[in-house]
């Protein structure tokens, strides 16, 4: 027997399978009381901060022969004050900071998401990007002027946020 | 009875709100199917224990509701839970103390061999007869048609693991089938 005649053999075998009996009664008994599930409210002040952090997706730091704040990507304007720099730092930290303390009330609606394909892996992905923003806001802290790690902060904090925005558009 | 997605995605909304008779109409509309893809996993040796699944699945079903989101079928999420459900009983059966349980570690391709020499089976008797592992992916891929990376996010083994592992089922079940 040939590859193509095993394969559609075993396709064939993708049949429904009744049970003999009525299931049915076993499994209502074992049904837990559901009540409509309460939608999270996503805070005002996080949705006010995540706007700004999306926004700030042409944000452009300081243009500074340094090195360091060379990415190779595209040629750098500037910006329009060092306060702006260090305001969207500030609120990039708030957003992250009450993005985890929604997630911190919101434990089933998180796990939820879990249980979804590709839940796991999207979880996993959002604990690894919480420790990089950890340790950017530490190094942030110790050198406040750097243009590299504010906008390393910007690109980590997007990639956060893309990981939660699918669940609160449900 | 063909699937309506209409009344599935009515039907859930409901259930999620707690209406039990709409998660009954659910069920008597995917029972066959689920049944179906539990059975073809579990195999010959834990065939008794798909009806208790069934069940176990559709009661997960039930408080994960919530999880489900309505961009995708609900057929294939609870597809999906089923299969997750036959396979975390698969993984389970090394601490049940019955004689003769396969978990979804065995590998023994040799006894699996040696115990069928020159024994014709029809394919289904063969698919069942795989070892636990083989089978699942066998199943999931060739029946189920789900693709390499799936099968193996579902294991928790390599790609490459998963494809090896599907050509010696091919190989292995074209060596004893009738003719």
């Amino acid at each position: 027997m040939n590859e193509m005649e095993l394969h559609r053999r075993l396709r064939g075998l993708a049949v429904d399978q009744p049970p003999s009996r009525d299931l049915w009664p076993g499994i209502q008994q074992r049904l837990p009381a559901r009540q409509r599930r309460r939608v999270p409210t996503w805070p005002a002040a996080v949705a006010a901060a995540l706007l700004l952090a999306t926004g700030l997706l042409w944000w452009q730091p300081l243009q500074s022969p340094d090195a360091e704040t060379s990415l190779g990507g595209p040629d750098l304007a500037v910006a329009e004050t060092v306060a702006d720099v260090e305001d969207a730092a500030e609120t990039l930290l708030l957003a992250w900071t009450e993005l985890l303390e929604f997630e911190r009330k919101e434990p089933e609606w998180v796990l939820a998401g879990v249980d979804r394909p590709g839940g796991v892996e999207r979880y996993a992905a959002a604990r690894e990007l919480d420790a990089s923003l950890a340790q950017l806001a530490a190094a942030l802290r110790v050198e406040p002027d750097s243009q590299l790690i504010r906008r390393l902060l910007h690109q980590t904090l997007r990639q956060r946020i893309a990981l939660s925005q699918d669940r609160l558009s449900a | 009875m063909p699937t309506s997605l209409d009344d599935d995605a009515e039907d859930v909304r409901a259930a999620s709100g707690g209406d039990v008779p709409a998660f009954e109409r659910l069920y008597r509309r995917h029972v066959g199917r689920v049944r179906g893809v539990i059975c073809r996993l579990l195999g010959a040796v834990g065939a008794s224990r798909a009806d208790d699944l069934v069940q176990e699945a559709f009661v997960r079903a039930w408080t994960r509701l919530d999880g489900f989101r309505h961009d995708a079928r609900f057929s294939t999420w609870l597809h999906r839970l089923a299969v997750n459900t036959a396979l975390m009983d698969l993984r389970a059966a090394c601490c049940r103390p019955q004689a003769g349980v396969v978990d979804l570690d065995d590998d023994d391709w040799v006894g699996w061999v040696e115990e069928q020499p020159g024994l014709r089976l029809d394919l289904e008797q063969a698919v069942a007869k795989l070892p636990a592992r083989a089978r699942a992916i066998l199943v999931l891929h060739d029946i189920e048609q789900w693709q390499h990376r799936e099968i193996a996010a579902e294991l928790d083994i390599a790609v490459g693991t998963s494809k090896a592992q599907l050509h010696r089922a091919r190989s292995l079940l074209r060596r004893h089938l009738e003719d």
